[in-house]
């Protein structure tokens, strides 16, 4: 890979916070479908990251480009957190006991990840923004003769 | 007033007793030849180098932009160091000839 | 044949791939801020000019061999450990401020050569 290598870190660090983001929104516009008796509420889903390190082979030892591989990504698993139980007779959604079954999305811990994942994505805005800087600058060695 | 010019032989034809520019046999011991000879193939070797960098950056395989740049430069600056030294040795050779003898 | 000082350039040289390998490795890091058990990457340059800085100091930089300067090298920790995400972006900001000035301060050099050689042309 190339001098590009650096761009593309970033951008696939900005693919994994936006994956996060859409979760928690999805997660979040769920909350309160409640789930008719007998069917399963929806499930919360969670962004799992998983490392990814380009090979800046030019650079780096041995060792690490052994581990160096891809880009960083991420998969999205189902959480199996249990549903949240609402007492309310009077809901159509109701069961045989009252209750009525909401999915077990945790709004504070929804939004906190709102919260980093938009922190995260700018960092990696931050960081693309930085490599085109100093590309550009490179550019100019030798510009004034 | 003849120590500073010696006698030389009757010139009969153009470029006859006059030493070419590319080997300048005024130089004492031909340090200024060896000299300028280094300077040659350092310049092939930059351009070579620079070439390179440009090749690897069209196909996608410049490790850095800064280095293909300094390179770039480099043979720029060589290139523009010998231009220089022969147009001073092209002058200084334009001037012997004009000298009335 | 470069009119700068060869050990000088050398150094700038690599100063320029230090910082390039530095913002290398705050993107990657950046990038895997979210990721479990990622061991961050640093890089090793300034620490091991020891011997350069007291040449510098000394004017004897030009005295040394341009081979045996320190190369920079891009490690990665040994144990995983977050990534610290606003140290990781501050750093790195200063690191790309230090680039911009490497490459610019490299330019004016060979500005002045290349205006010392042109003379009265």
């Amino acid at each position: 890979m190339d001098y590009r290598a650096v761009f593309n870190v970033s951008a696939a660090g900005m693919d994994v916070e936006k994956l996060r983001l859409d979760t928690a929104a999805l997660n979040l516009a769920n909350m309160d479908a409640s789930a008719a008796p007998g069917t399963t509420p929806f499930k919360p889903l969670r962004v799992v990251g998983q490392a990814g390190v380009p090979s800046f082979h030019h650079w780096m030892n041995v060792e690490d480009l052994a581990r160096a591989s891809s880009l960083p990504h991420a998969v999205v698993v189902e959480s199996d957190a249990p549903p949240r139980i609402v007492h309310d007779p009077a809901d159509p959604h109701a069961d045989a006991n009252g209750d009525v079954r909401y999915p077990g999305v945790n709004h504070t811990g929804e939004m906190l990840t709102v919260m980093n994942a938009l922190r995260a994505y700018e960092a990696n805005v931050a960081a693309l923004g930085a490599a085109k800087a100093m590309a550009s600058h490179a550019l100019d060695i030798g510009g004034q003769s | 007033m003849n120590d500073f010019i010696a006698p030389t032989a009757p010139i009969v034809g153009i470029g006859d007793g006059v030493a070419s520019v590319d080997a300048p046999a005024v130089a004492p011991a031909g340090s200024f030849a060896t000299w300028f000879d280094h300077q040659v193939s350092e310049l092939d070797t930059q351009m070579a180098s620079a070439e390179k960098g440009v090749q690897q950056l069209a196909a996608g395989d410049a490790a850095s932009l800064h280095d293909v740049m300094i390179r770039m430069e480099e043979a720029k600056l060589a290139f523009h160091l010998a231009v220089q030294v022969r147009s001073h040795l092209l002058d200084a050779y334009q001037e012997v000839m004009r000298m009335q003898v | 044949m470069s009119l700068i000082d060869p050990v000088t350039l050398s150094l700038m040289k690599s100063a320029l791939d230090a910082s390039a390998m530095r913002q290398a490795a705050h993107a990657t890091n950046i990038a895997n801020a979210g990721t479990p058990g990622f061991q961050p990457f640093a890089v090793t340059f300034e620490e091991n000019l020891g011997d350069v800085r007291a040449a510098i100091q000394d004017g004897t930089l030009a005295s040394l061999d341009a081979r045996d300067l320190p190369a920079a090298h891009l490690v990665a920790q040994p144990g995983a450990q977050p990534v610290q995400l606003d140290a990781e972006v501050a750093a790195m900001s200063a690191n790309a401020l230090h680039y911009q000035a490497l490459a610019h301060v490299l330019s004016q050099q060979y500005a002045l050569v290349s205006l010392a050689m042109s003379g009265d042309h």
